[in-house]
């Protein structure tokens, strides 16, 4: 979450003065706040974005979701700043699943509202920092509540900093159309991570993060979807920045493993280069490459292969492959103010999966998302 | 901890001699940092978590969903 912030503390350059004191900064102050120690932000940071997602199966739309998002950040004082966010998600489209658990009801819309708030608090002692939080997330039949705890520890050198991290979310779980079915899910998240300046121009970080899920963690809208009571999952991200110096450009590349107990294995690697382009235009062009391995009881037949044993025909638990193509591009319009634009098209298919063919009968799967967004600094 | 400091020293191992604090200005550019953009990698790992199985690695959680 909030572990990892480099700032840049850059100085307007517009007069001799201003030259100076930023040479100066250069030399002196600019030394102590950066490398991977983390500093507080001195100004408020408001940033709105405009989500709009649409995905289809077979050219046939199926779900939109529009999602508009306020994120606020503010030092309160010298040490402590607090950051929250807030966002509501409207879903309109016709389920697929819902179809599937409907038997068929065609034609039946889907309109679903989701809710989502959360407060981080963060305190900055010397090369110490402690985050602790919350968020809420509510949808009709979906309710959760989350808090976490975080801190991180520079060396002397702020060459190296260790993160620890630990989450627990409470679910609720209900469903549309089920009046009996009130369920939970608990889940215990921690993280461990390490980042390291490795030269002037490169930096790189990683992460191990174990989650433990308990309870009810079947798709109560699948019929005879049933999926054990636990899930051990482990996720390993390593991410790697690069200075391209002759472009004054940053390369990102982030590979992530991960494992489960529900015997899912699965590959990320996702590139992106942050170039600016003069005028206070950027580009940021992405690929990214995804991979996974099905669920030991993933079975898109239909009835289950064994009635009654643990079964799911979520095509999510299925083995296949995705590609992402993105692009981001923004703009510094005045002083403080920048807006952003992005575009990016995801597909899955069963082909794509890493060394060999994935699950039989998985249908492709395309979605587009666009945001734009506009984030001002208050200094 | 030990097994994540021995990941660091590998990475680094022929690469670094220490960096010294006015040799990080680059690494101090906003583009540099693991997250420029936090609401946008925010809404892609909610995006990716509802259509895929793997998750998690960026942080711990801030909650569930019940897209997934």
């Amino acid at each position: 979450m909030q572990l990892t912030v480099i700032r840049e503390r850059s100085r307007e350059t517009n007069s001799p003065g201003a030259a100076l004191l930023a040479l100066t900064a250069a030399a002196m102050a600019i030394a102590p706040t950066v490398a991977h120690a983390e500093v507080a932000p001195d100004a408020a940071t408001v940033e709105f974005k405009y989500l709009d997602y649409l995905d289809n199966n077979h050219d046939r739309p199926r779900m939109h979701v529009t999602s508009p998002t306020l994120y606020v950040e503010a030092p309160v004082t010298a040490n402590n700043v607090i950051a929250g966010s807030a966002t509501i998600d409207t879903m309109s489209g016709a389920s697929a699943e819902l179809l599937n658990a409907l038997s068929g009801a065609s034609g039946i819309g889907v309109h679903d509202k989701r809710r989502a708030e959360d407060l981080t608090l963060t305190h900055y002692f010397g090369r110490e920092v402690v985050a602790v939080g919350g968020g809420m997330s509510d949808e009709n039949d979906y309710h959760s509540r989350a808090f976490n705890a975080n801190a991180s520890w520079s060396t002397d050198s702020q060459n190296t900093t260790l993160s620890i991290g630990a989450s627990r979310s409470n679910d609720r779980i209900s469903a549309d159309g089920q009046p009996f079915l009130h369920q939970t899910r608990h889940t215990n998240e921690f993280l461990l991570g390490v980042t390291q300046v490795l030269t002037p121009q490169s930096i790189v970080q990683s992460n191990l993060t174990f989650s433990d899920a308990h309870g009810y963690l079947s798709d109560p809208y699948k019929i005879l979807d049933t999926r054990p009571g636990s899930r051990h999952e482990m996720a390993w991200l390593t991410r790697y920045r690069y200075y391209v110096a002759s472009w004054d450009a940053a390369l990102h590349v982030d590979y992530r493993y991960f494992r489960d107990n529900w015997k899912v294995q699965a590959h990320t690697l996702d590139v992106s280069l942050y170039q600016p382009l003069g005028h206070g235009w950027q580009i940021v062009p992405e690929l990214r490459y995804y991979s996974q391995g099905a669920a030991y009881f993933f079975s898109n037949t239909f009835p289950p292969p064994v009635f009654g044993a643990l079964y799911s025909p979520d095509e999510r638990l299925g083995a296949f492959g995705a590609i992402t193509e993105g692009i981001k591009a923004s703009k510094v319009l005045a002083k403080n103010t920048t807006l952003d634009f992005s575009a990016n098209r995801y597909e899955q298919r069963a082909s794509w999966r890493l060394g060999g063919h994935g699950s039989y009968s998985l249908e492709p799967f395309i979605a587009r998302w666009f945001s734009i967004g506009l984030t001002h600094t208050f200094r | 901890m030990r097994y994540l400091s021995l990941i660091a020293l590998a990475v680094c191992l022929g690469a670094c001699a220490p960096v010294q604090p006015w040799q990080k200005g680059n690494l101090a550019k906003a583009n540099m940092a693991f997250d420029p953009d936090k609401l946008d990698a925010r809404t892609k790992a909610h995006i990716y978590a509802s259509k895929e199985a793997a998750s998690g690695g960026d942080g711990v959680s801030a909650g569930g969903c019940g897209c997934n």
